[in-house]
């Protein structure tokens, strides 16, 4: 009889695992294979026994010479495009923002939302704002959003008066056409985020055609207004022609600030410093650049990254097992609310943003332990108070408890198991960016479960311990899980599994085994036990760093990186976080980077 | 009536008195047509596509297929085929080609029966394992990107100007339906329609809204309001905009004039399915008072998941009988829509996990899938079926009989492997394929030894004909020329795919793979497939 092993030895999984540096790269930048013999961090060098807590070498190098891709014509994601949206009705109606966007969500509610795709060689990951697809349901969408929108602006004599001034509403025919022009010039300039030169203004005025402040042709500027490439791209001409790489003009300075750490357009401040043309003195620059960076507003990519990069929206629902009596039994007094789920989130988010915006590090933000859980069920989890606003976040009651792996959102399941397999997936991809081979197609991929007198890690190593799973589950991928089983299903501390029977009793108690070699360096033969010494030692291999060097990048650029062309700006990023500077200052480098300020045509 | 215990009993005639008659479309009328050959065109013009795609396969033999007595024909191809007439029996109210393939009788009637077909023994030959588009020929191996992206033929016939000849009542060329922020499983060329410009490795988007529908297909909400506003439609400014920008003086890189000409392409379609009226004599219900994505949450609610398709389906069988569309694909996917037709929840990845890959192994497995794939055929796929079915295409026929409505899997009978992908279809596309039949492509001489850890199921994988076969059947039926999809390696449409060459080394004989999907093979996939025509 013919077993799994044969498709697995064909297909699958080859025990390969490897740090994505330059040297395992094609030259498009896709992997290109690794050596059987590397294993984690192999690439960097060998790991030291004598000094284990040196870190790894650096991921990145520059090339000063080479060249990085720009990305073309890039389309703002669905969180930007709705941002501006809700940017042209304030700048229109400000008192009316919020019921106008409430009427124009259905159409809005349209706009498809923007996929995530993996990086080459990770199974999962990706960011929204790598999907730079453009699809009829967008155009489609926003067509109809802008329709409404502009119907809702120009709905009665009111808002045209608010919006465009008594020109508008007067007994006067005379002045309509400079009413018009002066509204395109304010605020079509906005929303399009550039300067309008007369030509584009009479352009746009010409479409109202021969009664200028009429309802029905200012309704038809805004509608085509909001679906033009400049509100619907990052449209960049450069300034300098003659140049491949060519400066970028304030204004289309202003937007990629605007967008990139806030993702909406540009505010007052940022607008005025790129009119009056300041924004491109270095000096200017810098300080619109610590304001951006110190705004509240900054949360929005910060959020938005940091959920994408820890894929936390894996987490599944908790509370669909509600009346199941094993899970019953099992949760006992702290069955998940149905909100549970996003105040796991907000808890990681939460610890993000604060650390960030405390001037901490990224070393602070992986060894962070703080509760932000704001709620009473995940409070409890952590057996601490509802964190207030305003107060300080309360410490873990528990030093098990030793920072980001051991949040709640990283380590719940929503049943009675815990998933081992898939918490050292998460820290070997996404927070130590390590490449681990892909299953084979015939792998039995269902969730072992303990059973018996088997607790999960025996199950997991039961189930991935023969073959040709055991090639990269017994060293790779079910280390870094198994240090993590002091932690239930539900991300509760525990020494003991209970396993239930179906009826909800209590079938055995079994203490749970969190020792484990997790190896986060190749030749880092080191037993561990508890979270925090994985904690530390992926802290100090700088491999954490790295790693978010890596994910900034293709959150900042909206593209995963090819090492050899972006080696510089990768290289400036992992410098700034492995040197523990603030994060604030690290998210900066991107900004200070020349590629930031200019565009090259290829 | 269903043989689901947890479904209410429906039945066709309570779908037709539920839409109050007003479905009743009748777009083409007969005495428009005067000749054969016009008839002939017009049966072209108005030919429609279907495909719905269900997740995991996992099906096991006993429960998808008919029994091996069905096959009663044999004929040699690259191997010995067989065929039957498809037949079903009666068990109470039920008609029963399997326990899978069973609906209500006043649904499943000898009449719709005689216009399926069930095909078994098509392969896609690489480990396919969990994918998205392969049903539609996007061999996404393991969610993964090609190596060869191929449009997929939904996207394929959408802008082909053989199948759509005139867009005249055209309001959209292709419909997807699948969860928001996941792959429809449909991909299209990076310049819809433009071969040459390759192809997009991001799927196209889907809505599950069958309000939206409605206003995308058949309300003409998004047009101008052209009876009170005799100005220039907006879209013409928008197209316009754009146009000024690719064609001004000011600096863009060529690829982002590229990227704008894809924008100006998809605003230039929007502009024709505004202004396209729809067909003469075509009857529009009243937009559905309430919208499926209100049934939400419904994960572990059968008959709510159920009801959500059949919203959609309510306003699609209107939809392409007034030819407002005629390609629809359904990306049906437990996790992403969180469904499961079965009173047990998908909860995230659980039920691909925990019931899916137990379904070749163990029983309760087995009957979720079961479960699963039965409801959705007999109420979800048989419901479309039946409303086609129901309207008369003004030429003595049906909708149904001009369309092709195919249900397809993301995998065979195991989890993984896409080993004997069920096909299922229904409808002739106006003539063009022989129905009626269960056809068995497997090659019984070529057993794949390859897979005991699934349990007996893993021992049952026969090789057969390939996949692309019948997705080029499927192009050839809708009258599309091999000139838009045929590949340089085989003749056929779709990318050429292979296992390891030493992927059947522990089958009997040990036969390279080359020697199990032969070149010959691989010479045929521009044939439309044995049986069917």
């Amino acid at each position: 009889m013919v077993t799994i092993v044969l498709a697995g030895s064909l297909v699958g999984c080859t025990g390969v695992i490897s740090d994505l540096d330059q040297s395992d790269r094609g030259p498009n930048g896709t992997r290109s294979g690794a050596s059987p013999s590397s294993g984690p961090g192999s690439t960097n060098g060998s790991f030291d026994p004598k000094n284990p807590d040196a870190q790894a070498a650096p991921v990145f190098a520059c090339d000063a010479s080479a060249e990085p891709a720009e990305l073309p014509l890039p389309r703002l994601s669905r969180v930007q495009l709705g941002n501006t949206l809700r940017l042209a009705i304030r700048l229109a109606l400000p008192a009316e923002e919020d019921a106008i966007w409430a009427k124009v969500s259905p159409q809005f509610d349209r706009y498809p939302v923007d996929q995530r795709t993996a990086a080459p060689g990770d199974l999962k990951g990706g960011y929204s704002r790598f999907d730079q697809s453009i699809q009829q349901t967008q155009i489609d969408a926003v067509y109809a959003t802008g329709i409404a929108i502009a119907q809702e602006l120009t709905a009665s004599a009111a808002r045209l008066g608010t919006m465009m001034g008594s020109c508008a509403t007067d007994a006067s025919s005379a002045n309509d056409r400079t009413c018009l022009e002066s509204f395109i010039g304010k605020w079509a300039g906005r929303v399009m985020r550039e300067k309008l030169d007369a030509a584009d203004i009479t352009y746009y005025s010409d479409i109202a055609g021969n009664t200028p402040v009429s309802p029905a042709a200012v309704a038809d500027v805004i509608a085509t207004v909001l679906n033009a490439p400049q509100t619907l791209y990052r449209v960049e001409h450069g300034t300098d022609d003659a140049k491949s790489v060519s400066p970028l003009s304030a204004f289309e300075l202003a937007t990629r600030l605007s967008y990139h750490f806030w993702q909406e357009p540009p505010d007052d401040p940022l607008w005025t410093a790129a009119n009056d043309g300041s924004l491109l003195a270095s000096t200017q620059y810098d300080a619109e650049l610590d304001r951006i960076l110190t705004n509240p507003l900054l949360r929005r990519a910060v959020d938005e990254m940091v959920n994408e990069w820890l894929r936390l929206q894996e987490l599944p629902p908790l509370d669909t097992l509600q009346t199941d009596p094993a899970f019953k039994a099992f949760a006992g007094a702290q069955l998940p609310t149905a909100s549970a789920r996003d105040a796991m989130i907000a808890d990681v988010l939460g610890s993000a943003w604060s650390v960030l915006s405390s001037g901490g590090t990224a070393s602070a933000f992986l060894n962070d332990r703080h509760s932000y859980a704001t709620d009473s069920y995940v409070s409890g989890i952590y057996q601490v108070s509802p964190w207030k606003s305003g107060e300080p976040a309360p410490m873990f009651a528990s030093p098990m408890r030793s920072g980001l792996l051991t949040r709640a959102a990283l380590l719940a399941t929503g049943t009675a198991g815990t998933r081992p397999i898939h918490k050292g997936y998460l820290v070997r991809n996404a927070v130590l960016c390590q490449q681990v081979g892909a299953p084979p197609a015939n792998a039995n991929t269902k969730t072992p479960v303990a059973t018996g007198q088997a607790t999960t890690r025996q199950a997991v190593a039961d189930r991935t311990s023969g073959g040709v799973c055991a090639a990269c589950h017994t060293a790779i991928i079910n280390p870094p899980g198994f240090i993590t089983e002091s932690f239930d299903g539900l991300g509760r501390e525990r020494t003991e599994e209970k396993l239930f029977d179906a009826q909800g009793n209590v079938v055995a108690s079994l203490p749970v085994d969190t020792s484990a070699v997790p190896a986060v360096q190749s030749g880092d033969d080191r037993l561990m036990t508890e979270a925090s010494e994985l904690t530390h030692t992926i802290d100090t291999s700088g491999l954490f760093h790295s790693c978010l060097a890596r994910h900034y990048f293709r959150f900042a650029e909206s593209r995963v990186e090819v090492p050899e062309q972006d080696g510089c700006l990768l290289s400036k990023i992992e410098t700034a976080a492995r040197s523990n500077a603030p994060l604030a200052n690290v998210l900066k480098v991107v900004a200070q980077d020349p590629t930031f300020k200019a565009k090259r045509f290829q | 009536v269903s043989s689901h215990p947890h479904l209410r009993a429906v039945d066709r005639r309570i779908f037709l008195r539920g839409m109050g008659g007003a479905l009743l479309a009748l777009p083409i009328l007969p005495s428009l047509f005067r000749s054969k050959t016009a008839l002939a065109q017009a049966t072209q013009a108005n030919k429609c596509f279907v495909h719905f795609r269900t997740p995991h396969g996992g099906v096991s033999t006993a429960n998808m297929w008919p029994g091996d007595a069905a096959l009663t024909e044999k004929m040699t191809y690259t191997h010995e085929l067989r065929r039957g007439v498809l037949a079903a029996s009666t068990s109470g109210n039920s008609s029963v080609i399997s326990p899978v393939l069973s609906a209500s009788s006043t649904v499943l009637t000898p009449s719709i029966l005689a216009k399926m077909n069930i095909l078994r023994g098509l392969d896609i030959p690489v480990a396919m394992a969990h994918n998205f588009g392969a049903p539609l020929g996007y061999y996404d191996v393991d969610h993964g990107t090609p190596k060869q992206p191929t449009a997929t033929i939904d996207q394929v016939l959408a802008y082909s100007p053989a199948f759509y000849p005139s867009l005249g009542s055209v309001k959209r060329r292709s419909v997807a339906i699948s969860a928001s922020g996941s792959s429809s499983g449909s991909y299209g060329y990076r310049t819809a329609g433009v071969r040459s410009s390759g192809v997009s490795t991001g799927a196209i988007s889907g809505t599950e809204s069958a309000q939206n529908l409605f206003d995308t297909l058949l309300a003409g909400t998004m047009s101008s309001p052209a009876t009170q506003n005799p100005r220039t439609p907006v879209v013409d400014r928008v197209l316009d905009s754009y146009k000024r920008l690719r064609d001004g003086t000011k600096r863009l890189s060529p690829e982002d004039k590229l990227r704008l000409d894809q924008h100006i392409n998809a605003v230039a379609e929007l502009q024709r399915g505004l202004k396209a009226p729809l067909a003469a004599g075509c009857v529009v219900p009243a937009r559905p008072t309430s919208d499926s994505l209100s049934l939400r949450p419904m994960d572990g609610a059968p008959a709510k998941n159920i009801q959500f398709f059949t919203m959609i389906n309510q306003v699609l069988a209107v939809a392409m009988n007034c030819g407002a569309t005629r390609v629809v694909t359904f990306q049906i996917d437990e996790n992403n829509q969180a469904l499961t037709f079965t009173s047990r929840a998908a909860q995230g990845e659980d039920w691909h996990n925990n019931v899916a890959h137990t379904a070749a192994k163990t029983a309760p497995g087995q009957d979720l899938i079961k479960q699963f794939n039965q409801a959705f055929f007999s109420s979800v796929y048989m419901d479309l079926v039946s409303r086609l079915d129901g309207l008369p295409d003004g030429m003595g026929g049906s909708a149904l009989d001009r369309s092709l409505v195919a249900w397809g899997q993301e995998c065979g009978q195991v989890t993984h492997w896409a080993f004997s992908m069920p096909v299922i279809t229904a409808g002739s596309a106006g003539g063009a394929i022989k129905t009626g039949s269960y056809c068995d492509y497997r090659n019984l001489n070529r057993r794949w030894g390859g897979d005991s850890s699934v349990g007996n199921e893993g021992e049952l994988l026969w090789t057969g004909l390939i996949y692309n076969q019948w997705l080029t059947t499927v192009l050839q039926a809708m009258g599309v020329p091999a000139s838009e999809w045929a590949e340089t390696t085989h003749p056929g449409y779709g990318a050429r795919v292979s296992f390891p060459s030493d992927f059947f080394a522990y089958s009997p004989g040990k036969p390279q793979t080359s020697d199990v999907y032969t070149d010959a093979m691989w010479q045929k996939t521009a044939d439309v497939l044995p049986f069917l025509k």
